[in-house]
């Protein structure tokens, strides 16, 4: 039923599967913020102890099952400095 | 025939059109309310209890500034999608709480153009996940109905024919939004949302307002000649493993959804199967909800819906129609009137008296279900009373 309150931090692995994945091919609203809009994907990442949802990076058409790693992705530039966010990348 | 005292029937109802609107939010409300007593021979001084929900700004409660202080209990509920169907049970348990015998729901809304946005903080989650495009409820229905079709072998293309469906009853029906038919080609091959979802699948919020006229007992058949019985209106939230907008992570694991929860305990309560149902109204928020619907549901089982699409299951000489006014689709969704313009076309089915088209062969049992943020679920059951026409 989960409802506990003691918590603990468990480290992930850093790469999984494609869950489910679509492109997002219209500029989201506010409080969406970028450099430049353009398609990205989302996906929810298969670790096997967990699925989380993540920017799917490097295309746009993708795969379910499809294997991926962990990488950082830049989201925006802030005065000047990019700022990242993690995503995941076709497994090479 | 008279109705046993703890049971609520429907006797009266209305909507307004559905689709922009340039008045006040609450001038659809009183139109549908006063639309609704007109309808089953009232007056808003007989109304005993009322319920009413809105996603915006204004204050159900305050309709009676414009139809009569008459110091009734107005209670107000938000919802989300599900506003309409908890309005009605909260109508009906006022009923049987109080023993008072006449009670009105109301619903509505006038929403600005283009998809909602919605703030994380509202969510409990932190900033980032709003800056970074996530918090995106198009992007949400498109993920959950890719692996959907995925886990259930079912073919892309029935994401156009509901859509084909849904525009072909709005087609028929003089107060929906989208009256134009679109087919299943058009729909696949409109402008990409979010994939696989296109344009052609997906609602949009509108404007619209609904009411309807609630009476307990023996008092339904004196107002109406054919009431029809709520025969359960059951409400239900989230557990773990249901796949719910605005998540950052996701259970491995069986999948469960409060919809399944919410369908299995109104088909308890009522004492009837899925396959008893002749008419149902879901939630179909795009394309893909209503085929995820069909099964949590217990109307459809899983995997099969695209065949049922193929044959015309849902249409209405079909084995079940679904949709019948064309459902969020052709509607829009006014979220505080959506649920109950499903209860409102369902009871005139089974009056026999749809304003699109009607459901031949005398249908007696109909099903309604909405769904939505942060994973609520209502469902009605209603039961055509009197003799069959």
């Amino acid at each position: 039923m989960c409802a506990g309150t003691e918590v603990e931090s468990v480290a992930l692995p850093s790469s999984g599967t494609v869950w489910s994945w679509t492109t997002q091919h219209i500029a989201p609203k506010p409080p969406y913020r970028t450099d430049e809009f353009a398609p990205f994907s989302i996906g929810y990442v298969d670790l096997g102890p967990i699925i989380v949802e993540a920017w799917l990076v490097g295309k746009t058409e993708w795969v379910i099952g499809e294997p991926v790693n962990l990488v950082l992705a830049k989201a925006w530039t802030q005065d000047g400095e990019p700022v990242f966010t993690y995503g995941f990348e076709v497994a090479s | 025939m008279t109705g046993a005292a703890n049971e609520v029937y429907l006797v009266g109802g209305s909507r307004t059109a559905f689709g922009r609107f340039d008045g006040d939010d609450q001038d659809l409300a009183e139109q549908a309310i006063r639309g609704a007593l007109a309808d089953c021979g009232l007056a808003w001084g007989d109304v005993e209890f009322a319920a009413g929900g809105t996603n915006g700004e204004t204050k159900p409660d305050n309709l009676v500034a414009r139809l009569g202080l008459t110091g009734i209990p107005f209670v107000t509920v938000k919802n989300g999608c599900a506003t309409g169907g908890v309005a009605l049970g909260t109508a009906r348990n006022g009923l049987i709480a109080e023993q008072r015998d006449i009670a009105c729901v109301v619903g509505y809304d006038n929403h600005a153009r283009g998809a909602f946005s919605a703030s994380p903080a509202r969510y409990g989650i932190g900033d980032w996940y709003g800056a970074t495009g996530m918090m995106v409820t198009t992007s949400y229905f498109a993920l959950k109905i890719q692996r959907y079709l995925h886990e259930h072998g079912i073919d892309p293309r029935t994401l156009g024919e509901v859509s084909q469906k849904a525009f072909d009853y709005g087609a028929s029906h003089p107060l929906a939004w989208r009256r134009k038919p679109v087919t299943a080609d058009e729909a696949l091959a409109s402008d990409m949302v979010n994939d696989p979802l296109t344009r052609l699948m997906f609602c949009s919020p509108d404007a619209g307002g609904v009411a309807l006229i609630l009476a307990r007992g023996s008092r339904a058949f004196d107002l109406c000649e054919r009431p029809v019985r709520l025969a359960a209106v059951e409400l239900r939230g989230r557990r773990p493993g249901s796949f719910e907008v605005f998540s950052p992570w996701l259970s491995p694991g069986v999948r469960t959804s409060p919809s399944v929860d919410a369908a299995s305990a109104a088909f308890a309560a009522a004492g009837v199967r899925p396959e008893d149902v002749h008419v149902a109204q879901l939630q179909d928020t795009e394309s893909g909800a209503e085929i995820i619907h069909l099964a949590e549901t217990g109307l459809c089982p899983p995997g099969e819906q695209g065949a049922g699409y193929a044959r015309g299951d849902y249409r209405a000489g079909g084995r079940l129609p679904v949709n019948t006014d064309g459902g969020c689709i052709a509607n829009g969704e006014p979220v505080g009137a959506s649920g109950l313009r499903q209860v409102y076309e369902v009871m005139t089915q089974l009056q026999g008296r749809a304003l699109g088209q009607q459901v031949p062969g005398d249908p007696r049992i109909g099903f309604t279900h909405v769904y939505g943020a942060p994973g609520i679920s209502a469902c009605t059951v209603l039961v055509a009373e009197g003799a069959s026409r």
